[in-house]
């Protein structure tokens, strides 16, 4: 076998592949190093954290969709000095990049949580500005170009990682969200997240999920992902860490040639825990299959008619 | 790395009555670690996404078995299976019930809660009884596997057409007076585990009992299967990974 190149690099940060796994399907890596081993990922997003511990909605919180699934978790969480204190070590016994996925209320809570992060042993920080189930915050900043230009321009300010801003696909136009994130000072961007949904029982006529609303997530979104991932990629020069519905290798390589140079795996772990694992292997099986030597090459490779 | 997901086949199919069904399959290494009250996270097919939870009613040497009733898409393509078809799951999954008691145990079990009890009475044997709660004659499923390990087996019925009529838990109330039973282990509707809890209470006996939720993953990552918790420290337990057995003081129904 050739040598492939799977190594990738976003804004400085060497991901040995391109395969991360997406907050908040991946905990903080417990469960999963039971089923592999984590040092195999090119990155891992955790959970999303809060600066102080969230309970999250009450349930249910989850709902079955056509080739998909609704979530409305609504950012259950230790709180990040619990994550710094007690979960960040165990992963640190991996060889993977660290992304530290966090969500605020306010933009202050976005900059103290940027500060503690930044002096904790993580490789990244990814700005969640785009949770469709809490009521405050989360999707609220993601939504307007002048909140996100706002959060990202403050956190930068005071982070000393590299910040990555996770958009939000429910919104009019993309591109314009993009370009806030871009003109704020973003390192990289991260998209797609869930867009929001609902699901009604017909017996009872009561919606599903407690929340009534909820994420949707999963190969239902994918297309959207692809769309959104390439209308990013035209628009700003960031890297881009693509997802939204990937579960397989050939659907990370088609979202990489939309645009993206990293590829998270979501809602296919919590079908199949080896996802992550499979989709690397079939990312790599697609580039020997095609003769392509360096994963790099095929970031933004797709050509529009 | 101790967890995975199997391909299994399966070794037997049967229909047990109404829209009830039992699969066996054929796993070695599933066998060999599933306990008592643990569950499965089993695929049903491409038209479905997530897969569904089952319980593990049985483990005979190297065969699993599970009960189940078809309620919509997931289980129905599951009772349309036939032997020598393969199956993808996930599991032993959660946390079981402990038949480690010492002492005797009084095992309530309300419709397809019956299931999951019947690792219980074949680890306890003699030294506990069940009562088994059904809507009528007509549902009546594995109460035979039961009267064959437990001491006493009492079975009601709603609607009175076999056994004692009425509810599992005032049948199981007559028999909480007259023992000492160390433990209740129950599974069933939400409104007999309330129960199960009263009746607990007032005769201070633990009680164990399996709760369902929603949910997606099964193994703990997405936080789904929430079910509050009685500690005032904490929110949310989650029924995968904390059950889904819990002490019903733990949970609040
Ligand atoms: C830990 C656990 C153990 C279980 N053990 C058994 C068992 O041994 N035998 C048995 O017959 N049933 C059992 N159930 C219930 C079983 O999981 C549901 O009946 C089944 O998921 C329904 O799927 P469906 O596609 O047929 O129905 P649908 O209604 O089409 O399912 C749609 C979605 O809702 C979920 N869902 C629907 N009902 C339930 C429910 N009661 N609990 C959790 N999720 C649900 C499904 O998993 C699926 O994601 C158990 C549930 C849990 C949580
Ligand atoms: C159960 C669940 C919980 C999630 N929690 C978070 C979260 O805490 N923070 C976040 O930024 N995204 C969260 N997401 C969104 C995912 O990271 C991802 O953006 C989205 O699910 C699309 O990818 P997928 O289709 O591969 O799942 C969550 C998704 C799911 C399904
Ligand atoms: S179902 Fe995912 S945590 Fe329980």
């Amino acid at each position: 076998m050739n040598k492939l190149s799977t190594a990738v690099n976003i804004a400085g940060v060497e991901f040995k592949n391109p395969i991360v796994t997406a907050s908040g399907t991946f905990g903080f890596g417990r469960e999963f190093s039971e089923f592999f081993d984590l040092s195999q990922l090119g990155a891992v997003s955790v959970k999303g954290l809060t600066l102080k511990p969230k309970a999250g909605n009450p349930p249910p919180r989850a709902a079955e969709t056509a080739s998909g699934m609704l979530n409305s978790v609504g950012l259950q969480n230790p709180g990040v000095e619990s994550f710094v204190k007690d979960e960040l070590p165990f992963l640190r016994g991996f060889d993977v990049k660290v992304i530290a996925n966090m969500a605020g209320t306010t933009v202050e809570e976005y900059e103290e949580m940027a500060r503690i992060l930044s002096d904790a042993d993580v490789d990244m920080l990814e700005v969640n500005i785009s949770c469709p189930n809490v009521k405050e915050g989360g999707v609220a900043f993601g939504v307007d170009e002048k909140a996100v230009y706002e959060v990202t321009s403050r956190v930068k300010a005071v982070s000393k990682k590299p910040v990555i801003i996770k958009l939000s696909p429910n919104v009019t136009d993309i591109k314009k969200i993009a370009k806030a994130a871009e003109d704020g000072g973003a390192d990289a961007l991260s998209l797609i997240n869930t867009l929001l949904g609902m699901r009604i029982d017909i017996k009872t006529r009561r919606p599903i999920l407690k929340n009534n609303t909820g994420g949707l997530s999963g190969p239902a979104v994918f297309p959207i992902a692809v769309r959104m991932v390439h209308d990013v990629y035209e628009t700003v020069s960031l890297p881009i860490i693509g997802m939204g519905g990937v579960s397989r290798g050939e659907d990370a390589a088609e979202l990489m040639m939309a645009g993206a140079s990293a590829v998270a795996v979501g809602s296919a772990a919590l079908v199949n825990p080896l996802a992550p694992i499979e989709i690397k292997r079939g990312l790599e099986k697609f580039m020997e299959d095609n003769g392509i030597k360096d994963v790099t090459e095929l970031t933004g490779s797709a050509k529009m008619w | 790395m101790s967890k995975a997901t199997y391909n299994a086949e399966i070794a037997a199919k049967r229909w047990h009555a109404g829209n009830i069904y039992e699969i066996i399959i054929e796993c070695e290494p599933l066998a060999r670690e599933s306990q008592a009250g643990q569950f499965l996270q089993v695929a049903c097919g491409d038209d479905t996404f997530l897969r569904r939870p089952i319980s593990i009613h049985n483990v005979d040497g190297s065969r699993v078995s599970m009960i189940f009733e078809v309620k919509g898409r997931g289980t129905r393509y599951l009772s349309q299976l036939k032997t020598g078809d393969c199956i993808n799951v996930l599991g032993p999954l959660g946390n079981g019930f402990d038949t480690d008691i010492e002492g005797d145990v009084l095992l309530i079990g309300g419709g397809l809660g019956v299931f999951p009890l019947y690792m219980v009475a074949k680890a306890k044997g003699k030294s506990c009884d069940a009562v088994l709660g059904y809507k009528s004659a007509r549902d009546l499923v594995s109460h035979d596997r039961f009267s064959a390990v437990c001491r006493e087996v009492v079975i009601t019925t709603d609607d009175g057409s076999y056994g004692i009529q009425g509810t599992a838990v005032a049948a199981a109330h007559s028999l909480v007076v007259n023992h000492h039973y160390k433990a209740i282990c129950a599974c069933g509707p939400l409104p007999m585990l309330k129960a199960v809890h009263a009746l607990a209470c007032k005769y201070n006996i633990p009680a164990w009992i399996s709760l369902e939720e929603r949910m997606a993953c099964g193994f703990g990552v997405c936080l789904a299967c929430a079910v509050k918790s009685a500690d005032d420290d904490v929110d949310y337990l989650h029924v995968c990974k904390h059950g889904p057995v819990f002490n019903s003081k733990e949970v609040i129904l």
